[in-house]
């Protein structure tokens, strides 16, 4: 077994269509320190991509990400519902990205279940075309995100509902570690409501101080590993300035805490949780995450000021520092006094 | 590790923290309260069959006898857990093939195809049938403890007495399984949804309590009518673990009393508060669903942006502006989060006013508002109080303020070099539930 791995990837989604140079955002997404790109392989009519011009760009593609130190993520098939051979285009695919030690990654296909799917994509179908793909692969994205049903491959995708106000979207993280425990795979946050100037409920969404969120919460419950998605990134063109404010911002939640071991995941009032209790009439969620004699502690969702949040510290545990402070959210460094048993239950599994 | 029949001593192995090249175990004889007694030589798991004798394993398989401090150590050569003694008998499994040899004051017998003895103060012998792996009882001559009527106790491992109670580890493991006497039906004693392990059990003379390790080491002590409804509470010990762990319980006048060898291999002592109510020992419900509807189902694939309208100069003066301002803002926050520590919320400290008495005119207008000078009116703000916790002077504060907040947007001008491109790193394989590279 190697080293527990952190994927930081971002979305350079439609780079392969035609006349595209998509080198610029190539050269920002690597400046900024992600260490991954996830790119559409398929038909991608809204924009021009046909999948002969997957053939003839991914070579380049995969070259130019090889000379950047980007490793890469392929999602095979898009919009299979205009029609193609989806074994041949697979294999055709596979027979480039063998050729390239970046591509680590491989997804059958984006949302399978999709309208634009054309009805193709079963999960038996998907599971059929995965043996035709060099591991690891997964399935795709269910349209539900707490859904096992395309969680047949090595690890889950996952697109996080984009409904409800940000906070509460955001905080459904955590669902994804329900995934990952039910299936006993690693859950990838591959695809969440994309970042952009403005937002757009359900859709987009600009505040920077959710993207820490979303990264934080990805350290917390998927050790780290994450997709930052954006309209810029759908369209593989350099962020715009919001986006990239965003961006910075989901990698420094991600490193919230170092590593990418699993962390005790406590909520409040769990026992031997850091905090006993809440006022979430002022809090969206208050959650923990423990190791060893420390930890970090997020207050997500806060409506006026922290006293109006009413957190109880216990059970040994106090802050000793604040980690970052963005509108809505703070996050601290929480450690243990040795004062009382640490002691806790809802062990994520037999490890 | 063992509690002699009054309670009052222990005895256990000391060492087995040490670094390998340097360990030297050795048997140490303690108090209750782990005062050490005496030192024997070196052996695995001393046991008790008088007040004064002690039985172990040697460290080499030999057959050896030492006196010292008022106490006997009778070394034999067994596997582990292969060897036990209470009450003035002995039961030890030399080799395994030919089974569990037990020897009294006025008896010996062999019960061949057996191993994994363990012997009660009333002189029922528990041991493990090799082909079966299952645990069973037997009575020795002069047993003083309840017959059983089922002796087969079940694919079991690890048999501990307390008085007439055998506890012991199911196979595979997972759950405590127990007799409160021999001639009662075995119950399960585990706490649903936790791996319980390593089960100890102590009669009070009133209560019957049961040691056992949650999980991956948490120590806790359950009553045993608490166990057998399966409420899922107890009190809780302390954390322990390693390779070497063992534990025993022992009565006194405060309470229960608990031995442990700890992760470093040094001795540990707790009397357990059980006059305080039992917490709750078992799996957290899960979090009620309180999410909200959905206010819009996912969006399907964007369309590419279509062309709208040509900017003016008066939108590209303003985009161009705020773009500055948005780099410069971002630079200026990373920098300020990466370089400046932050040792409180910002938001309280700028509302306290304190740093004021540094420069009464220091322009703070946009410490609130965000952006660039927001953040360097914050730099100012955050290290001047940290600079006065350290004992600075206001006016010494206020200069290192001003030389923080200068650093912060010099950096965002003169960023440092983009460093060269890293290696790929590769390939990712996943393992459970963890992606892994190299």
């Amino acid at each position: 077994m190697g080293a527990l791995h952190a994927i930081r990837g971002a979305s350079v989604l439609s780079a392969l269509r035609p006349g595209h140079d998509y080198r610029p955002a190539l050269d920002e997404v690597y400046a900024l320190g992600f260490d991954l790109v996830r790119v559409f392989c398929g038909a991608l009519p809204w924009c021009g991509q046909r999948i002969e011009d997957v053939y003839a760009n991914l070579p380049t593609f995969l070259a130019e990400c090889e000379a950047r130190g980007l490793n890469v993520y392929l999602s095979f098939n898009t919009e299979a519902g205009t029609g193609y051979d989806l074994e041949a285009h697979v294999e055709r695919v596979e027979g480039i990205a063998r050729n390239f030690p970046v591509v680590v990654l491989r997804e059958v296909a984006n949302e399978p279940w999709h309208d634009t799917q054309g009805g193709r994509l079963d999960p038996q179908r998907c599971a059929d075309l995965a043996t035709r793909m060099s591991w690891p692969v997964g399935l795709g994205a269910a349209h539900d995100d707490e859904s096992h049903e395309y969680a047949g491959g090595a690890f889950a995708p996952v697109h996080l509902d984009r409904g409800r106000d940000k906070w509460n979207m955001v905080r459904r993280v955590r669902e994804m570690l329900q995934l990952s425990l039910d299936t006993g795979k690693p859950a990838l946050n591959q695809e969440p409501i994309g970042a952009d100037e403005q937002s757009d409920p359900g859709r987009r969404e600009a505040d920077p101080a959710i993207w820490y969120t979303m990264g934080a919460l990805n350290r917390l419950f998927v050790h780290g590993s994450g997709v930052f998605h954006s309209q810029s990134g759908l369209d593989a063109v350099p962020l715009g300035p919001n986006q990239r404010t965003c961006a910075v911002e989901y990698l420094t939640g991600v490193n919230v805490w170092p590593g990418a071991h699993h962390v005790q995941y406590l909520n409040t009032g769990h026992t031997g949780s850091p905090v006993l209790s809440a006022d979430f009439n002022y809090v969206c969620r208050v959650y923990s995450g423990i190791d060893g004699n420390e930890g970090f502690t997020i207050a997500l969702g806060i409506v006026n000021t922290i006293p109006d949040c009413k957190i109880e510290w216990g059970n040994g545990y106090a802050p000793v520092g604040v980690i970052r402070e963005l509108p809505g959210v703070t996050v601290w460094h929480v450690r243990w006094n040795g004062s009382t048993a640490r002691t806790y239950t809802g062990r994520e599994g037999p490890r | 590790m063992r509690f002699d029949p009054t309670g009052h001593r222990i005895a256990y192995t000391l060492g087995y923290g040490d670094p390998a090249a340097s360990r030297r175990l050795r048997i140490v004889v303690a108090d209750r309260t782990g005062i050490g007694l005496t030192e024997l030589p070196g052996g695995h798991e001393p046991e008790w069959s008088g007040t004064d004798t002690l039985y172990a394993r040697s460290l080499d398989g030999s057959h050896a006898d030492h006196v010292g401090g008022g106490f006997t150590l009778h070394l034999r050569g067994a596997n582990d857990g292969d060897l036990s003694a209470a009450a003035g008998v002995v039961a030890v499994a030399a080799d395994r093939a030919h089974g569990v040899t037990v020897t009294g004051p006025s008896f010996g017998q062999t019960y061949a195809g057996t191993f994994e003895p363990s012997l009660s103060q009333g002189h029922t012998l528990a041991l493990r049938d090799l082909a079966s792996g299952s645990l069973r009882l037997e009575r020795l001559p002069g047993c003083r403890d309840a017959a059983a009527t089922l002796p087969s106790l079940g694919p079991g491992t690890r048999a501990r007495w307390g008085s007439q109670t055998v506890v012991f580890d199911t196979v595979p493991f997972g759950r405590v399984l127990g007799r409160v006497t021999p001639d009662q039906v075995t119950i399960d004693a585990s706490i649903p949804g936790r791996t319980c392990t390593h089960p100890v059990a102590l009669w009070t003379g009133t209560v019957l309590y049961v040691g056992i390790v949650l999980d991956e080491g948490e120590l806790v002590l359950a009553e045993w009518g608490s166990l057998t409804r399966h409420e899922a509470r107890g009190w809780r010990v302390g954390v322990s673990g390693g390779s070497a762990f063992d534990w025993d319980l022992a009565n006194s006048a405060d309470g229960p009393l608990v031995a442990w060898l700890t992760p470093e291999g040094t001795l540990a002592t707790a009397i357990v508060n059980v006059s305080a109510p039992p917490v709750f020992l078992g799996i957290e419900p899960p979090e009620p669903p309180i999410d909200p509807p959905p206010i819009d189902p996912p969006d399907p694939p964007d369309p590419p942006p279509t062309g709208g309208d040509d900017m003016t100069a008066a939108d590209i003066r303003r985009y161009v502006a705020e773009l500055g301002n948005d780099l410069l803002f971002g630079a200026v926050q990373r920098y300020h989060g990466d370089v400046l520590p932050r040792d409180r919320p910002m938001d309280g400290a700028i509302k306290s006013e304190a740093w004021t008495e540094g420069d009464p005119d220091f322009w703070t207008g946009d410490v609130t508002t965000g952006g660039a000078n927001g953040f360097f009116c914050r730099s100012y703000v955050s290290e001047y109080l940290i600079a006065r916790d350290t004992g600075r002077t206001a006016a010494q504060a206020s200069g290192d303020g001003y030389d923080a907040a200068i650093k912060a947007y010099n950096h965002a001008v003169n960023p440092p070099p983009t460093p060269p491109p890293g290696a790929v790193k590769g390939p990712i394989g996943v393992v459970e539930r963890d992606f892994t590279v190299g």
